[in-house]
């Protein structure tokens, strides 16, 4: 068959064409992603601040329980600080992988733990129950702290894993 | 203003409740019984008093032990270190009360039978005390809170403990009393960070060290910190005084 000057002409047109819009599909496409993938970890980063900042909130209480042997009086903070956790956690499923996930997890109970503990020491009552290590409720309560610091470290180093790489 | 005494005196509106050893300028420790439920009484509202009108606060008792730790709302120059040693009874040893009235009544004195007996148990706590024998079987619910020293052979007092009430909290005529070591009081009140340091050269214990760190972590609340605690942010933030 032979081909014209003019059906060359048009059929390298249609070609050129077509490859551009593939092209620009393509082009489209992978910027997409990569907006995608850019908002997606945006949204991670963010959730570990998240993260982190809560459990350096709950550390704090930690330590201030173990120096002075109180916590906050109001169960309304200690209750929001567990519904921001909770929600946390629903971020991490979303987000977080699998390891980091299961450390996240492990950190929040470790801190139910030790809050427990401290309410198991607290409820013997003024009287009866001391700031000691004879007190076999203030030693549980100690371990649980240890337990949690740890898990705190976990979680931190997977953390910063994921981040740096 | 106390000078070097050891020995204290405890009051409310009503008049004397006890006696109680000097640990260090501003602590004491007494039985917890002896102050009749005014326990805990922090700065604001504590009713308790030295005979000289200084303010007695009780930022950590025990009922299992019957120890209470005291602390005199003193400026840092208006008392002395209190003159007296510490130490841990030995069995047989004699041991006498340090009692000031009333006037030409024998404090109790003897020997001691058992310096780390059981005294009572919680599920969560075991206490133990001194058990003491005494010369005169009688009811020793005056001499509550009273130190007992070591009884011979020391050029300078030497403080055992705090008469404590018997195991069964009922007083009554009888040749044993319970009293409660230094050294098991800042056991179980070790959050404050106060201590025994040994004297080598005497073998027994010298003044009680860490008074300023107790002072500090017994100090109770500031108004500050009572803002901060009802709006939940005593945990973002501490407030610490320097005295």
């Amino acid at each position: 068959m032979n081909i014209t000057p003019v059906v060359a002409a048009l059929a390298g047109a249609v070609v050129g064409a077509t490859g551009g819009v593939v092209t620009a599909w393509l082009t489209q496409r992978a910027t997409g992603r990569r907006e995608r993938e850019r908002r997606m970890w945006d949204r991670r980063v963010e959730t570990y601040d998240d993260m982190m900042a809560t459990i350096r909130r709950f550390a704090r209480m930690r330590a201030h329980a173990v120096r002075t042997s109180r916590l906050p009086d109001s169960p309304a903070g200690r209750d929001e600080a567990d519904a921001s956790a909770f929600l946390l956690t629903a971020r991490i499923e979303i987000y977080g992988s699998p390891d980091l996930r299961a450390a996240c997890e492990q950190a929040f109970a470790e801190i139910q733990n030790w809050m427990k503990a401290w309410e198991a020491w607290e409820e013997q009552g003024a009287g009866r129950r001391v700031a000691s290590a004879r007190d076999a409720k203030w030693l549980m309560f100690l371990k649980c702290t240890g337990d949690s610091e740890e898990a705190d470290r976990r979680l931190l180093e997977l953390v910063r894993r994921d981040v740096h790489g | 203003m106390l000078k070097n005494e050891y020995l204290i005196d405890i009051h409310d509106e009503s008049g004397r409740l006890g006696s109680a050893l000097r640990l260090t300028r501003k602590f004491a420790l007494t039985a917890t019984h002896c102050l009749r439920g005014h326990v805990p009484a922090e700065q604001g509202d504590s009713r308790l008093r030295l005979p000289d009108g200084t303010r007695v606060v009780v930022p950590m008792y025990n009922t299992t032990s019957d120890l209470a730790l005291l602390r005199l709302v003193l400026g840092d120059d208006d008392a002395l270190l209190p003159r007296v040693s510490f130490g841990t009874a030995r069995r047989g040893e004699s041991w006498t009360a340090t009692y000031r009235f009333p006037a030409g009544d024998k404090p109790p004195a003897g020997s001691v039978e058992d310096p780390d007996a059981l005294y009572r148990r919680t599920d969560s706590l075991v206490v133990r005390a001194m058990r003491l024998r005494c010369e005169l079987r009688k009811d020793h619910a005056p001499f509550a809170g009273s130190p007992v020293e070591r009884g011979q052979g020391t050029l300078s007092p030497v403080a055992l403990g705090v008469v404590v009430e018997p195991p069964e909290r009922i007083w009554a005529e009888s040749d044993e009393i319970f009293a409660g070591s230094v050294a098991e009081a800042l056991d179980l009140f070790s959050i404050t960070g106060m201590r025994l340091v040994v004297d080598g050269s005497s073998g027994s214990f010298g003044p009680v060290a860490g008074e300023r760190e107790a002072e500090r972590r017994t100090n109770g609340e500031s108004a500050v910190g009572r803002i901060l605690r009802s709006e939940d942010m005593d945990y973002f933030v501490e407030v610490e005084w320097t005295p």
